[in-house]
């Protein structure tokens, strides 16, 4: 692999910025010359620091992921509960209208 | 006299269906200002019919039972919001500790391959960012828990009990002392802004999921990539060989 495209793949990794920094350093000793082949220890060392930044990102992700799942039942909860409200007095009312309709009808009924 | 009731179907409702399953406390509030409205037609077609009449059909009186099925209502949700977010925070917590020891281990990983990160550290950056979007929703529900405690539950009972005073002194319940939908508003309201800063927070971190799995996906495609040259390389070299040795 030449100079050249090991640096294109190392520019478009979306590295982090600390990770990125070493890359370019470890790509500068090599040399200035785009054709001059790049070594595998060159390689090993520009794989794994690919490696630790994606090891870092997952970890990130596990976070992001795991507090995405505490808020959700946070909020569902708060939903359920919510609901359960909403139908309580749900069927207090129905209970009212029943009741309501039970003594206009007995009211009539009376009357006649 | 029994005009006002009998347009009233409570179960058939489309509105009421409609609102039905909407998420959260915005839900119950559209809910709760239909059978505000029901209990209010109620209220006006029986009011002709004499009291006692009223009294041993409906017991508490119509508004009282709604309001005080709310007041049960506002309860559930108080309870059931602090129960989930204890747990939240609980398991957050036990988290914070994993995530610290693994922070640690990349953060050696980096180190050792000469990574000199200019934030504090980004490994930590990234949990430290997510904790402190837990800590923002965090800082929104103490508020909530504050005002349940010394706000609106009082000012809530005290409303409710004035109502029943008048309503037992046989005066007239002048409107707003009652329960009524601005009142669960405002009891509920905290909470409400508790879940809005969670939905938000969820978006963001959603968002950011999204991002990161990109980044590893081209991450692991740049590896794949030098890998593949590293293999082609070894090729290279082996045909090298075997061209000396011919």
């Amino acid at each position: 692999m030449k100079l050249s495209d090991a640096r294109e793949i190392i520019e478009n990794s979306e590295l982090s910025e600390g990770a990125l920094k070493r890359a370019r350093e470890i790509l500068l000793s090599v040399g200035t010359d785009d054709e001059v082949e790049v070594t595998d220890e060159v390689i090993d060392q520009l794989m794994a620091i690919l490696e630790v930044d994606i090891d870092t990102d997952k970890l990130k992700l596990e976070a992001c992921e795991d507090t995405i799942g505490l808020l959700s039942g946070f909020i569902g909860e708060v939903g359920a509960a919510s609901k359960m409200a909403g139908d309580e007095v749900e069927e207090t009312t129905k209970n009212v209208y029943n009741d309501a309709s039970k003594l206009l009808s007995n009211g009539t009924n009376a009357d006649k | 006299m029994t005009e006002a009731i009998v347009p009233v179907r409570v179960e058939n409702s489309p509105k009421v269906e409609a609102n039905r399953y909407r998420p959260g406390i915005k839900g119950l509030f559209e809910r709760v200002k239909n059978f505000v409205g029901i209990t209010e037609k109620v209220e006006t077609a029986t009011s002709e019919v004499p009291k006692e009449k009223v009294e041993q059909v409906s017991g508490m009186g119509f508004f009282e039972r709604v309001g005080a099925a709310i007041d049960r209502g506002i309860n559930k949700v108080k309870e059931t919001s602090k129960k989930a977010w204890n747990f939240v925070k609980e398991k957050w917590n036990q988290a914070g500790e994993y995530f610290k020891e693994e922070s640690a281990e990349v953060q050696e990983r980096r180190q050792k391959l000469g990574i000199v990160d200019t934030v504090k550290s980004y490994v930590q950056d990234g949990v430290d960012a997510v904790r402190s979007k837990v800590d923002l929703v965090e800082a929104k529900w103490k508020d909530a828990e504050v005002s349940q405690l010394v706000g609106e539950r009082v000012k809530l009972r005290d409303s409710y009990e004035k109502a029943k005073e008048m309503k037992a002194k046989g005066e007239e319940v002048l409107r707003g002392y009652i329960v009524s939908r601005n009142q669960l508003r405002e009891a509920l309201r905290p909470i409400r802004v508790a879940e809005l800063a969670a939905r938000k927070e969820r978006r963001e971190l959603r968002a950011e999921s999204k991002q990161l799995r990109r980044k590893i996906e081209t991450k692991e495609n740049s590896k794949a990539l030098l890998a593949k040259a590293k293999e082609k390389n070894k090729m290279g070299l082996s045909n090298q060989s075997a061209a000396a040795a011919i």
